[in-house]
């Protein structure tokens, strides 16, 4: 698995991993915080895109628990969501995210693009 | 407004307890004077008179500059510290401790209790008991004789029937001043309370609309732009041309959408109490040039030439704020000037300050309508029948508020089918 998509909705889930699928990169995803930590603990990505509001635990906990563990903490993981208050980019920023995208303001094919910076 | 209504009626009462205090000492004075003239014997009535005129000044002046003024609990905690005094001396004047006197301490206790929470009444039941103990071992220790200033270390039974008079009369008017300060102060906190819960649930109402604009309004945008994405580049099959045109045309309007939704978010989170600048310092052409690169392909489309003047400022400011504003403006800029026209951005300093400057040749609006484009939701006469525009009247309005949090101006100079120019002051740094 090359991305792990942690998005709560299923449709806009299949759009990113439609437009990863067609730059050849494999994807599975979590629909809620907690799949997303199994998920992780099982098989690591090589890049993570990450919800903030979701299910079960927030994209905040996941990333916790990324940077928390010696064996996921460096994997690059953006942060795609639609809450652009300041104090949550900052919170998320701080916690070691690499990218922060306001989902609403991009289309898949620029997200994928900023997943290739990543993977390069 | 509730708040208003409030401080008038307060005003009003006070005014009602200087009369009343007036009134009351006047009418004790002359009681006592007639009474006198009857023949009852006061003791000590150079010190009743001083002390009564004591307190009807201390009543006038606390009233007068304290109470109407500024009514804090540290002046409600002095003025039961000051009757509490007063009651002392009075009833040392009057024949000393009496059970009938005896009770008057216990007003300030109330007041306090029922204006000021449990721990100041604590404190003045305390400096009571502590007059109290005073009087009575002055009492049994202490006897001057009847005659006299002798501050009346007398037992109850020499007290006259003038100085109870005298006494009840003036503590009458400190009681008729609790009743009416427990009124405001019940008033004054029914009032507070309901328009701090009015307060609380307009904050707690907005603080919803934020989160529903940035989350429940932008997540239908991202699935409409994602996926209509994704059906124009052919990634979910072959799209034949005919259905191309109309797929294009709905990916247009879900990008006005989403910038809608981005204007509505922006002004709400410009609007929330709890927003803040982050003020740093920077060069204002870097940032300028750092807008206009974004531009650039939509200057080349729509075949519209821009100019850029840029000096080499540094100015104190909050970067992100700035960069929306700039935005704006240029992007309003290009929405209303016709192909072929012209857009000339340009910094200069005039009076101490940075002006920084987006000048078009587009439509213009009458100079009348000029204050309408910085309302909310407001547009000028023939921009409402512009064909360029797709806005909601957010943007300038977000530009307003965001130049008022930096105390600082924006303004618009425009000549109807002549073009505009708007300009913003920045601090220099």
């Amino acid at each position: 698995m090359d991305i792990l998509i942690v998005e709560d909705d299923t449709f806009i889930a299949e759009l990113y991993e439609r437009e990863l699928s067609s730059q050849n990169l494999s994807s599975k995803i979590a629909k809620d915080g907690e799949v997303a930590q199994k998920m992780l603990s099982e098989e690591k990505p090589r890049l993570v895109l990450l919800d903030i509001m979701l299910p079960k635990a927030s994209g905040i906990d996941v990333l916790k628990f990324m940077k928390n563990d010696n064996n996921l903490k460096n994997i690059p993981v953006i942060v795609l969501s639609n809450l652009g208050q300041d104090d949550i980019v900052t919170q998320a920023m701080e916690l070691g995210a690499n990218s922060y995208m306001i989902k609403s303001n991009f289309v898949p094919q620029e997200v994928v693009k900023e997943v290739k910076n990543f993977l390069k | 407004m509730v708040t208003t209504v409030s401080s008038q009626r307060i005003a009003s009462y006070a005014r009602e307890v200087e009369k009343y205090t007036y009134i009351i000492i006047a009418y004790g004075l002359i009681l006592i004077t007639l009474l006198a003239g009857l023949g009852f014997r006061f003791e000590n009535q150079i010190a009743l008179y001083i002390v009564s005129a004591a307190a009807a000044l201390y009543t006038f002046l606390y009233h007068h500059f304290v109470y109407i003024r500024k009514p804090t609990p540290t002046a409600a905690i002095i003025d039961a510290v000051a009757y509490t005094s007063f009651i002392f001396v009075l009833n040392q004047i009057t024949g000393g401790l009496d059970s009938l006197l005896f009770f008057l301490y216990f007003l300030p206790i109330i007041s306090t209790r029922l204006n000021l929470g449990p721990n100041v009444p604590i404190f003045i039941t305390f400096l009571s008991l502590f007059f109290v103990l005073i009087e009575a071992v002055l009492a049994s220790h202490i006897k001057l004789g009847p005659e006299g200033l002798n501050f009346g270390f007398n037992n109850a039974q020499t007290l006259n029937f003038g100085s109870k008079i005298l006494a009840l009369t003036i503590f009458g008017i400190y009681t008729r001043s609790l009743a009416v300060e427990f009124s405001f102060e019940w008033e004054l906190r029914k009032e507070l309370e309901k328009v701090n819960q009015e307060l609380k649930e307009t904050q707690k109402a907005k603080d919803e609309f934020l989160f529903i604009a940035t989350h429940a309004l932008r997540s239908p945008v991202v699935a409409l732009r994602g996926g209509l994405s994704l059906l124009a580049k052919g990634t979910l099959g072959k799209v034949a041309p005919s259905q191309k045109h109309f797929i294009d045309e709905i990916s247009e309007a879900g990008e006005r959408l989403s910038s809608l939704v981005d204007d509505l978010v922006n002004v709400t989170t410009l609007e929330h109490p709890t927003f803040a600048l982050k003020k740093e310092t920077f060069k204002i052409k870097v940032l300028v040039e750092e807008v206009l690169k974004d531009f650039n392909a939509f200057f080349k489309e729509k075949k519209v030439e821009l100019t850029a003047n840029l000096t080499e400022h540094t100015v104190l400011a909050d970067r992100k704020m700035i960069i929306n504003v700039i935005y704006n403006l240029i992007d309003n800029a290009i929405k209303f000037t016709p192909s072929g026209g012209k857009v000339l951005v340009e910094t200069s300093e005039e009076d101490g300050k940075l002006i920084v400057s987006v000048g078009d040749t587009g439509v213009g609006v009458a100079e009348s309508d000029t204050p309408k484009l910085f309302r909310k939701f407001g547009k000028a006469g023939n921009v409402l029948t512009s064909e360029n525009q797709s806005g909601i009247g957010l943007g300038l309005y977000a530009c307003k508020l965001i130049m008022e949090k930096h105390g600082e101006r924006i303004w618009a100079e425009s000549i109807l089918g002549g073009g505009s120019k708007f300009s913003f002051s920045l601090e220099m740094a």
